[in-house]
Protein backbone atom coordinates (compact mmCIF):
# COMPACT_ATOMS: atom_id res chain seq x y z
CA UNK A 1 0.00 0.00 0.00
CA UNK A 2 1.47 3.49 -0.80
CA UNK A 3 2.16 5.39 2.18
CA UNK A 4 1.67 8.99 2.63
CA UNK A 5 4.32 12.05 2.61
CA UNK A 6 4.56 13.48 5.62
CA UNK A 7 3.21 17.31 4.79
CA UNK A 8 6.02 19.66 6.93
CA UNK A 9 4.28 22.39 8.93
CA UNK A 10 3.56 25.39 6.93
CA UNK A 11 4.52 28.42 8.28
CA UNK A 12 3.65 32.16 8.00
CA UNK A 13 4.84 34.03 4.65
CA UNK A 14 5.62 30.72 3.36
CA UNK A 15 4.64 30.10 0.04
CA UNK A 16 3.16 26.79 -1.74
CA UNK A 17 5.08 25.81 -4.33
CA UNK A 18 4.42 23.72 -7.63
CA UNK A 19 6.80 20.59 -6.11
CA UNK A 20 5.04 21.32 -3.10
CA UNK A 21 1.91 21.06 -3.81
CA UNK A 22 2.50 18.34 -6.37
CA UNK A 23 4.22 16.22 -3.30
CA UNK A 24 2.38 16.88 -0.36
CA UNK A 25 -0.97 17.94 -1.48
CA UNK A 26 -1.59 16.07 -4.68
CA UNK A 27 0.14 12.87 -4.56
CA UNK A 28 -0.84 12.16 -1.34
CA UNK A 29 -4.60 12.53 -2.04
CA UNK A 30 -4.07 10.08 -4.57
CA UNK A 31 -2.66 7.67 -2.23
CA UNK A 32 -4.94 8.26 0.34
CA UNK A 33 -8.25 7.68 -2.89
CA UNK A 34 -6.27 4.91 -4.69
CA UNK A 35 -8.83 2.29 -4.11
CA UNK A 36 -6.82 -0.24 -5.52
CA UNK A 37 -4.42 -0.44 -2.72
CA UNK A 38 -7.13 0.81 -0.19
CA UNK A 39 -7.79 -1.43 2.96
CA UNK A 40 -11.14 -0.64 3.93
CA UNK A 41 -12.79 -1.15 7.24
CA UNK A 42 -15.86 -2.91 8.20
CA UNK A 43 -17.72 0.60 8.38
CA UNK A 44 -16.29 1.48 5.52
CA UNK A 45 -16.81 -1.75 3.10
CA UNK A 46 -20.80 -1.09 4.45
CA UNK A 47 -20.61 2.43 3.51
CA UNK A 48 -19.11 1.72 -0.58
CA UNK A 49 -21.35 3.56 -2.93
CA UNK A 50 -20.89 3.34 -6.78
CA UNK A 51 -19.33 -0.06 -6.91
CA UNK A 52 -18.96 -1.71 -10.22
CA UNK A 53 -18.59 -4.92 -11.88
CA UNK A 54 -14.58 -5.85 -11.35
CA UNK A 55 -13.82 -3.69 -8.47
CA UNK A 56 -11.73 -4.83 -5.59
CA UNK A 57 -11.44 -4.21 -2.22
CA UNK A 58 -9.12 -5.26 0.85
CA UNK A 59 -11.64 -5.55 3.65
CA UNK A 60 -9.86 -5.38 7.54
CA UNK A 61 -11.41 -7.80 9.40
CA UNK A 62 -9.45 -8.11 12.26
CA UNK A 63 -7.58 -4.91 13.17
CA UNK A 64 -5.62 -5.87 15.78
CA UNK A 65 -4.04 -8.96 14.20
CA UNK A 66 -3.94 -7.30 10.70
CA UNK A 67 -6.43 -9.95 8.87
CA UNK A 68 -7.37 -8.50 5.61
CA UNK A 69 -9.48 -10.59 2.84
CA UNK A 70 -8.94 -9.48 -0.73
CA UNK A 71 -12.25 -9.58 -2.51
CA UNK A 72 -13.92 -9.23 -5.93
CA UNK A 73 -17.67 -7.36 -6.82
CA UNK A 74 -19.41 -9.47 -9.36
CA UNK A 75 -22.26 -8.06 -10.54
CA UNK A 76 -23.37 -11.28 -11.81
CA UNK A 77 -24.10 -13.00 -8.34
CA UNK A 78 -27.62 -12.56 -6.79
CA UNK A 79 -27.01 -11.89 -3.14
CA UNK A 80 -23.61 -12.15 -2.28
CA UNK A 81 -21.84 -10.50 -4.83
CA UNK A 82 -18.36 -9.86 -2.89
CA UNK A 83 -16.17 -12.97 -3.92
CA UNK A 84 -13.33 -13.89 -1.66
CA UNK A 85 -9.91 -14.09 -3.58
CA UNK A 86 -7.27 -14.36 -1.05
CA UNK A 87 -6.37 -13.86 2.68
CA UNK A 88 -5.47 -15.79 5.94
CA UNK A 89 -8.54 -16.90 7.79
CA UNK A 90 -10.01 -15.53 11.02
CA UNK A 91 -8.92 -18.12 13.78
CA UNK A 92 -9.83 -18.73 17.33
CA UNK A 93 -8.24 -20.84 19.69
CA UNK A 94 -8.65 -22.48 23.27
CA UNK A 95 -5.55 -24.99 24.17
CA UNK A 96 -6.68 -26.00 28.03
CA UNK A 97 -7.83 -29.49 28.53
CA UNK A 98 -11.29 -29.16 29.92
CA UNK A 99 -14.12 -31.83 30.31
CA UNK A 100 -17.91 -32.25 29.80
CA UNK A 101 -20.44 -34.78 30.88
CA UNK A 102 -23.15 -33.22 28.96
CA UNK A 103 -25.36 -35.15 26.51
CA UNK A 104 -26.49 -31.99 24.80
CA UNK A 105 -24.09 -29.49 23.46
CA UNK A 106 -23.01 -27.11 25.90
CA UNK A 107 -20.35 -24.66 26.57
CA UNK A 108 -17.15 -25.77 28.27
CA UNK A 109 -15.45 -23.72 31.66
CA UNK A 110 -13.56 -21.67 29.13
CA UNK A 111 -15.98 -20.77 26.43
CA UNK A 112 -14.95 -21.18 22.82
CA UNK A 113 -13.30 -20.32 20.33
CA UNK A 114 -15.84 -18.42 18.66
CA UNK A 115 -15.50 -15.94 15.64
CA UNK A 116 -17.59 -13.06 15.48
CA UNK A 117 -18.37 -13.05 11.52
CA UNK A 118 -17.62 -9.48 10.01
CA UNK A 119 -20.52 -9.37 7.54
CA UNK A 120 -23.36 -11.82 6.02
CA UNK A 121 -22.19 -14.60 3.29
CA UNK A 122 -20.92 -18.13 2.72
CA UNK A 123 -18.21 -19.16 4.74
CA UNK A 124 -16.07 -22.36 5.10
CA UNK A 125 -15.98 -23.17 8.59
CA UNK A 126 -13.45 -25.23 10.14
CA UNK A 127 -13.63 -27.17 13.99
CA UNK A 128 -10.94 -28.92 15.27
CA UNK A 129 -9.73 -30.30 18.54
CA UNK A 130 -8.60 -33.34 20.45
CA UNK A 131 -10.91 -35.32 22.07
CA UNK A 132 -10.90 -37.87 25.09
CA UNK A 133 -13.67 -39.99 26.15
CA UNK A 134 -13.88 -43.29 28.67
CA UNK A 135 -14.74 -45.56 25.69
CA UNK A 136 -17.89 -43.68 24.74
CA UNK A 137 -18.11 -40.84 21.40
CA UNK A 138 -17.98 -37.35 22.28
CA UNK A 139 -18.78 -34.52 19.79
CA UNK A 140 -17.52 -31.51 19.47
CA UNK A 141 -19.77 -28.51 17.18
CA UNK A 142 -20.54 -25.06 17.17
CA UNK A 143 -23.40 -22.26 17.85
CA UNK A 144 -24.14 -20.17 14.76
CA UNK A 145 -25.76 -17.16 16.29
CA UNK A 146 -28.77 -18.29 18.39
CA UNK A 147 -29.00 -21.63 16.32
CA UNK A 148 -27.87 -24.26 18.61
CA UNK A 149 -25.13 -26.81 17.73
CA UNK A 150 -26.08 -29.60 15.60
CA UNK A 151 -24.45 -33.20 15.05
CA UNK A 152 -24.33 -32.55 11.28
CA UNK A 153 -21.97 -29.86 12.04
CA UNK A 154 -19.88 -31.61 14.52
CA UNK A 155 -16.72 -33.70 14.62
CA UNK A 156 -16.55 -37.11 16.46
CA UNK A 157 -14.67 -39.25 18.46
CA UNK A 158 -14.42 -42.58 20.76
CA UNK A 159 -11.17 -43.13 22.60
CA UNK A 160 -10.59 -45.72 25.09
CA UNK A 161 -9.05 -43.26 28.12
CA UNK A 162 -10.35 -39.83 29.35
CA UNK A 163 -6.32 -39.18 28.92
CA UNK A 164 -6.06 -41.02 25.46
CA UNK A 165 -6.51 -38.19 23.00
CA UNK A 166 -7.72 -38.19 19.69
CA UNK A 167 -6.98 -35.06 17.10
CA UNK A 168 -10.06 -34.62 14.94
CA UNK A 169 -11.20 -32.15 12.17
CA UNK A 170 -13.87 -30.54 9.74
CA UNK A 171 -14.60 -28.09 7.31
CA UNK A 172 -17.78 -27.32 6.08
CA UNK A 173 -19.56 -24.80 3.17
CA UNK A 174 -22.09 -22.72 5.81
CA UNK A 175 -24.28 -21.24 3.65
CA UNK A 176 -26.14 -17.61 4.46
CA UNK A 177 -24.89 -16.42 7.52
CA UNK A 178 -26.69 -13.26 8.62
CA UNK A 179 -24.18 -10.37 9.48
CA UNK A 180 -22.97 -10.21 13.05
CA UNK A 181 -23.00 -13.86 13.99
CA UNK A 182 -21.34 -15.22 16.40
CA UNK A 183 -19.83 -18.99 15.99
CA UNK A 184 -19.67 -20.70 19.42
CA UNK A 185 -18.29 -23.80 19.80
CA UNK A 186 -20.28 -25.92 21.87
CA UNK A 187 -19.44 -30.18 23.30
CA UNK A 188 -21.10 -33.36 24.69
CA UNK A 189 -20.80 -36.78 25.29
CA UNK A 190 -23.07 -38.22 23.21
CA UNK A 191 -23.98 -41.43 25.86
CA UNK A 192 -23.28 -41.25 29.05
CA UNK A 193 -19.62 -40.44 30.30
CA UNK A 194 -17.09 -37.61 30.22
CA UNK A 195 -15.44 -36.34 27.39
CA UNK A 196 -11.92 -34.34 27.33
CA UNK A 197 -11.33 -31.84 24.80
CA UNK A 198 -7.83 -29.90 24.55
CA UNK A 199 -6.22 -27.73 21.64
CA UNK A 200 -9.56 -26.90 20.36
CA UNK A 201 -9.71 -24.25 17.37
CA UNK A 202 -11.84 -22.61 15.13
CA UNK A 203 -11.13 -21.20 11.88
CA UNK A 204 -13.46 -19.35 9.05
CA UNK A 205 -12.91 -18.29 5.09
CA UNK A 206 -15.37 -16.39 3.41
CA UNK A 207 -16.65 -18.10 0.27
CA UNK A 208 -18.60 -14.67 -0.66
CA UNK A 209 -19.95 -11.89 1.46
CA UNK A 210 -22.54 -9.60 1.23
CA UNK B 1 -21.86 -9.99 34.16
CA UNK B 2 -18.76 -9.55 33.13
CA UNK B 3 -17.26 -6.82 30.79
CA UNK B 4 -14.99 -6.23 28.48
CA UNK B 5 -13.06 -3.99 31.16
CA UNK B 6 -12.83 -6.71 33.37
CA UNK B 7 -11.26 -9.03 30.84
CA UNK B 8 -8.46 -5.88 30.49
CA UNK B 9 -8.06 -5.31 34.08
CA UNK B 10 -7.49 -8.97 34.46
CA UNK B 11 -4.48 -9.02 32.31
CA UNK B 12 -6.02 -9.81 29.01
CA UNK B 13 -4.75 -8.60 25.52
CA UNK B 14 -8.06 -7.01 24.15
CA UNK B 15 -8.19 -5.66 20.99
CA UNK B 16 -11.23 -4.74 18.62
CA UNK B 17 -11.31 -6.89 15.33
CA UNK B 18 -14.17 -4.95 13.66
CA UNK B 19 -16.78 -2.46 14.26
CA UNK B 20 -15.05 0.31 16.24
CA UNK B 21 -17.06 3.35 15.81
CA UNK B 22 -14.61 5.75 17.49
CA UNK B 23 -11.94 4.93 15.15
CA UNK B 24 -14.32 5.82 12.38
CA UNK B 25 -14.82 8.91 13.98
CA UNK B 26 -11.06 9.69 14.82
CA UNK B 27 -10.32 9.43 10.77
CA UNK B 28 -13.70 11.50 9.72
CA UNK B 29 -12.06 14.05 11.86
CA UNK B 30 -8.45 13.59 9.68
CA UNK B 31 -10.00 14.14 6.73
CA UNK B 32 -12.09 16.69 7.72
CA UNK B 33 -9.02 19.04 9.18
CA UNK B 34 -7.41 17.56 6.47
CA UNK B 35 -9.75 19.09 4.27
CA UNK B 36 -9.76 22.70 6.10
CA UNK B 37 -6.32 23.05 5.77
CA UNK B 38 -6.37 22.88 1.97
CA UNK B 39 -8.14 25.62 -0.41
CA UNK B 40 -11.48 25.62 -1.22
CA UNK B 41 -12.47 23.87 -4.50
CA UNK B 42 -14.61 26.57 -5.64
CA UNK B 43 -11.62 29.23 -5.05
CA UNK B 44 -9.32 27.07 -6.80
CA UNK B 45 -12.00 26.34 -9.58
CA UNK B 46 -12.61 29.98 -9.99
CA UNK B 47 -8.55 30.68 -10.35
CA UNK B 48 -7.77 27.71 -12.62
CA UNK B 49 -10.95 29.31 -14.82
CA UNK B 50 -9.42 32.90 -15.02
CA UNK B 51 -5.91 31.62 -15.19
CA UNK B 52 -7.13 29.57 -18.29
CA UNK B 53 -8.85 32.42 -19.57
CA UNK B 54 -5.52 34.46 -19.18
CA UNK B 55 -3.51 31.54 -21.16
CA UNK B 56 -6.03 32.05 -24.20
CA UNK B 57 -5.11 35.43 -24.99
CA UNK B 58 -1.27 34.82 -25.11
CA UNK B 59 0.78 34.31 -28.03
CA UNK B 60 1.64 30.71 -28.58
CA UNK B 61 5.32 30.44 -27.66
CA UNK B 62 8.01 28.70 -24.58
CA UNK B 63 6.35 31.39 -22.00
CA UNK B 64 2.78 29.97 -22.62
CA UNK B 65 3.84 26.33 -22.51
CA UNK B 66 4.49 26.74 -19.05
CA UNK B 67 2.23 28.25 -17.80
CA UNK B 68 -0.64 25.90 -19.34
CA UNK B 69 1.62 23.26 -17.35
CA UNK B 70 0.50 25.18 -14.49
CA UNK B 71 -2.82 25.34 -15.09
CA UNK B 72 -3.20 20.91 -15.67
CA UNK B 73 -1.31 20.83 -12.48
CA UNK B 74 -4.28 23.52 -11.36
CA UNK B 75 -6.72 21.02 -12.69
CA UNK B 76 -5.58 17.92 -11.79
CA UNK B 77 -5.90 19.30 -7.95
CA UNK B 78 -9.20 20.50 -8.28
CA UNK B 79 -10.58 16.72 -9.24
CA UNK B 80 -8.05 15.58 -6.52
CA UNK B 81 -10.08 17.57 -4.25
CA UNK B 82 -13.42 16.58 -5.19
CA UNK B 83 -12.24 13.10 -4.70
CA UNK B 84 -11.65 14.09 -1.66
CA UNK B 85 -15.01 15.69 -0.52
CA UNK B 86 -16.34 12.17 -1.52
CA UNK B 87 -14.15 10.39 0.77
CA UNK B 88 -15.20 12.47 3.45
CA UNK B 89 -18.99 11.45 2.39
CA UNK B 90 -18.23 8.13 2.26
CA UNK B 91 -16.32 8.20 5.55
CA UNK B 92 -19.34 9.99 6.56
CA UNK B 93 -21.32 7.08 5.91
CA UNK B 94 -18.63 4.86 7.84
CA UNK B 95 -19.71 6.15 10.76
CA UNK B 96 -22.87 5.82 10.75
CA UNK B 97 -22.55 1.97 9.26
CA UNK B 98 -20.29 1.53 12.50
CA UNK B 99 -22.66 3.16 14.96
CA UNK B 100 -24.91 0.94 13.60
CA UNK B 101 -22.96 -2.74 14.10
CA UNK B 102 -21.49 -4.01 16.95
CA UNK B 103 -18.33 -4.07 17.99
CA UNK B 104 -16.47 -7.08 17.54
CA UNK B 105 -13.16 -7.62 20.09
CA UNK B 106 -10.57 -10.30 19.88
CA UNK B 107 -9.15 -11.59 22.86
CA UNK B 108 -5.89 -13.39 24.16
CA UNK B 109 -4.77 -14.97 27.38
CA UNK B 110 -3.42 -17.93 28.69
CA UNK B 111 -4.18 -21.11 26.83
CA UNK B 112 -6.59 -18.87 24.97
CA UNK B 113 -5.22 -17.61 21.23
CA UNK B 114 -7.95 -15.27 20.22
CA UNK B 115 -11.62 -15.70 21.07
CA UNK B 116 -13.42 -13.47 18.68
CA UNK B 117 -17.05 -11.87 20.98
CA UNK B 118 -19.35 -9.34 19.75
CA UNK B 119 -19.81 -6.70 22.42
CA UNK B 120 -22.79 -4.22 23.16
CA UNK B 121 -21.78 -0.08 23.67
CA UNK B 122 -21.88 -1.01 27.47
CA UNK B 123 -19.33 -3.27 27.38
CA UNK B 124 -21.80 -6.59 27.82
CA UNK B 125 -22.28 -9.29 25.10
CA UNK B 126 -24.40 -8.91 22.19
CA UNK B 127 -26.06 -12.27 22.67
CA UNK B 128 -26.17 -14.81 25.57
CA UNK B 129 -23.18 -16.75 23.95
CA UNK B 130 -21.08 -13.78 23.72
CA UNK B 131 -21.94 -13.09 27.22
CA UNK B 132 -21.18 -16.59 28.50
CA UNK B 133 -17.42 -16.30 26.88
CA UNK B 134 -17.38 -13.06 28.91
CA UNK B 135 -17.91 -14.42 31.96
CA UNK B 136 -16.26 -17.69 31.40
CA UNK B 137 -13.21 -15.72 30.80
CA UNK B 138 -13.78 -13.75 33.69
CA UNK B 139 -14.47 -16.84 36.22
CA UNK B 140 -11.39 -16.17 38.86
CA UNK B 141 -10.61 -20.01 39.11
CA UNK B 142 -10.65 -20.60 35.65
CA UNK B 143 -8.58 -17.87 34.74
CA UNK B 144 -5.83 -18.93 37.59
CA UNK B 145 -6.43 -22.52 36.21
CA UNK B 146 -5.57 -21.51 32.26
CA UNK B 147 -2.53 -19.31 33.95
CA UNK B 148 -1.05 -22.47 35.80
CA UNK B 149 -1.73 -24.48 32.89
CA UNK B 150 -0.31 -22.49 30.37
CA UNK B 151 2.99 -21.82 32.50
CA UNK B 152 3.40 -25.58 33.54
CA UNK B 153 3.28 -27.50 30.28
CA UNK B 154 5.32 -29.92 31.64
CA UNK B 155 3.44 -30.57 34.65
CA UNK B 156 0.05 -30.86 33.10
CA UNK B 157 1.97 -33.86 30.45
CA UNK B 158 3.12 -35.11 33.20
CA UNK B 159 -0.41 -35.69 34.73
CA UNK B 160 -2.08 -36.93 31.74
CA UNK B 161 0.49 -39.72 31.47
CA UNK B 162 0.25 -40.42 35.17
CA UNK B 163 -3.43 -40.81 34.68
CA UNK B 164 -2.42 -43.27 31.55
CA UNK B 165 -1.32 -45.06 33.94
CA UNK B 166 -4.37 -46.02 35.78
CA UNK B 167 -3.80 -43.05 38.80
CA UNK B 168 -6.12 -40.23 38.54
CA UNK B 169 -4.89 -36.97 39.06
CA UNK B 170 -6.88 -34.56 40.80
CA UNK B 171 -6.41 -30.00 40.56
CA UNK B 172 -8.04 -30.10 44.17
CA UNK B 173 -7.24 -26.16 43.87
CA UNK B 174 -7.29 -24.29 40.49
CA UNK B 175 -4.05 -22.05 39.66
CA UNK B 176 -2.55 -23.67 42.51
CA UNK B 177 0.69 -25.86 41.96
CA UNK B 178 -0.90 -29.07 43.85
CA UNK B 179 -1.73 -32.01 42.72
CA UNK B 180 -3.37 -34.84 44.10
CA UNK B 181 -2.10 -38.53 42.98
CA UNK B 182 -3.76 -41.50 44.52
CA UNK B 183 -4.39 -39.77 48.28
CA UNK B 184 -1.28 -38.03 48.22
CA UNK B 185 -0.38 -34.52 47.06
CA UNK B 186 2.53 -33.61 44.89
CA UNK B 187 3.83 -30.52 43.13
CA UNK B 188 4.03 -29.98 39.53
CA UNK B 189 7.75 -30.71 39.82
CA UNK B 190 7.07 -34.05 41.75
CA UNK B 191 4.40 -34.82 39.20
CA UNK B 192 7.24 -34.90 36.06
CA UNK B 193 9.67 -36.95 38.16
CA UNK B 194 6.61 -39.26 38.66
CA UNK B 195 5.50 -39.56 35.27
CA UNK B 196 9.57 -40.10 34.46
CA UNK B 197 9.72 -43.09 36.98
CA UNK B 198 6.17 -44.58 35.56
CA UNK B 199 8.06 -44.56 31.90
CA UNK B 200 10.46 -46.48 33.30
CA UNK B 201 8.87 -48.80 35.20
CA UNK B 202 5.28 -49.26 34.16
CA UNK B 203 2.89 -50.68 37.03
CA UNK B 204 0.87 -52.24 34.52
CA UNK B 205 3.77 -55.13 33.46
CA UNK B 206 4.28 -55.86 37.34
CA UNK B 207 0.22 -56.43 37.39
CA UNK B 208 -0.21 -58.61 34.57
CA UNK B 209 1.16 -61.80 35.91
CA UNK B 210 -1.72 -62.54 38.90
CA UNK B 211 -4.50 -60.92 36.57
CA UNK B 212 -3.90 -63.57 33.60
CA UNK B 213 -3.63 -66.41 36.62
CA UNK B 214 -7.48 -65.06 38.05
CA UNK B 215 -8.34 -65.58 34.70
CA UNK B 216 -7.21 -68.89 33.90
CA UNK B 217 -8.72 -69.77 37.60
CA UNK B 218 -12.22 -68.38 37.04
CA UNK B 219 -12.97 -69.52 33.91
CA UNK B 220 -11.81 -73.05 34.31
CA UNK B 221 -14.94 -75.34 33.34
CA UNK B 222 -14.92 -77.23 36.34
CA UNK B 223 -15.48 -74.54 38.90
CA UNK B 224 -19.34 -74.11 40.22
CA UNK B 225 -20.61 -70.67 40.66
CA UNK B 226 -20.03 -70.12 44.48
CA UNK B 227 -16.22 -71.07 44.52
CA UNK B 228 -16.03 -68.95 41.08
CA UNK B 229 -17.69 -65.79 42.80
CA UNK B 230 -15.38 -66.60 45.95
CA UNK B 231 -11.90 -66.87 43.52
CA UNK B 232 -13.09 -63.90 42.06
CA UNK B 233 -13.35 -61.95 45.55
CA UNK B 234 -9.70 -63.11 46.09
CA UNK B 235 -7.61 -62.45 43.34
CA UNK B 236 -9.40 -59.44 42.42
CA UNK B 237 -6.09 -57.31 42.21
CA UNK B 238 -4.91 -54.99 44.22
CA UNK B 239 -4.42 -51.15 42.99
CA UNK B 240 -0.53 -50.76 41.36
CA UNK B 241 1.57 -49.10 44.48
CA UNK B 242 3.34 -45.75 43.18
CA UNK B 243 6.41 -46.21 42.65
Amino acid sequence: MPTALPVPTKNPGDVWTSSTWNSYVRDNINKLLNQAHRVLTVAQFTALAGIEDGDEVYLEVDATNGIIWHLRYVNAEPTYKWRFLGGPPMFSEVTTNEATSSTTYAALTTAGPSIALPRGGDFNVRIQAALASGNQQVAMSYDIGATGAVDADQVLALSTSTTLFISVARERLKAAIAAATTLTSKYKTVTAGTGNFQQRGMSVLPVRLI
Amino acid sequence: MATIDELRALGYDVGVAHGDAAAEEELLATLREAQADLPAIDELQAAADAFAAALATMPAGDARNGLEQQLGEMQLTVSSLHDLTDAIAHQERAVEAAHAMPTAYVISGPTISRIYVCVNADGTGCTDNDQATLDSLADPDAHAERSFQADNPDAMAAAVTISGYGFPVDRPDPGADTFVVAGQTKTGRQLVTLAAKLDESPPAARASIPERVAEALVTAPELGDTTRVALEQALKPAPPALP
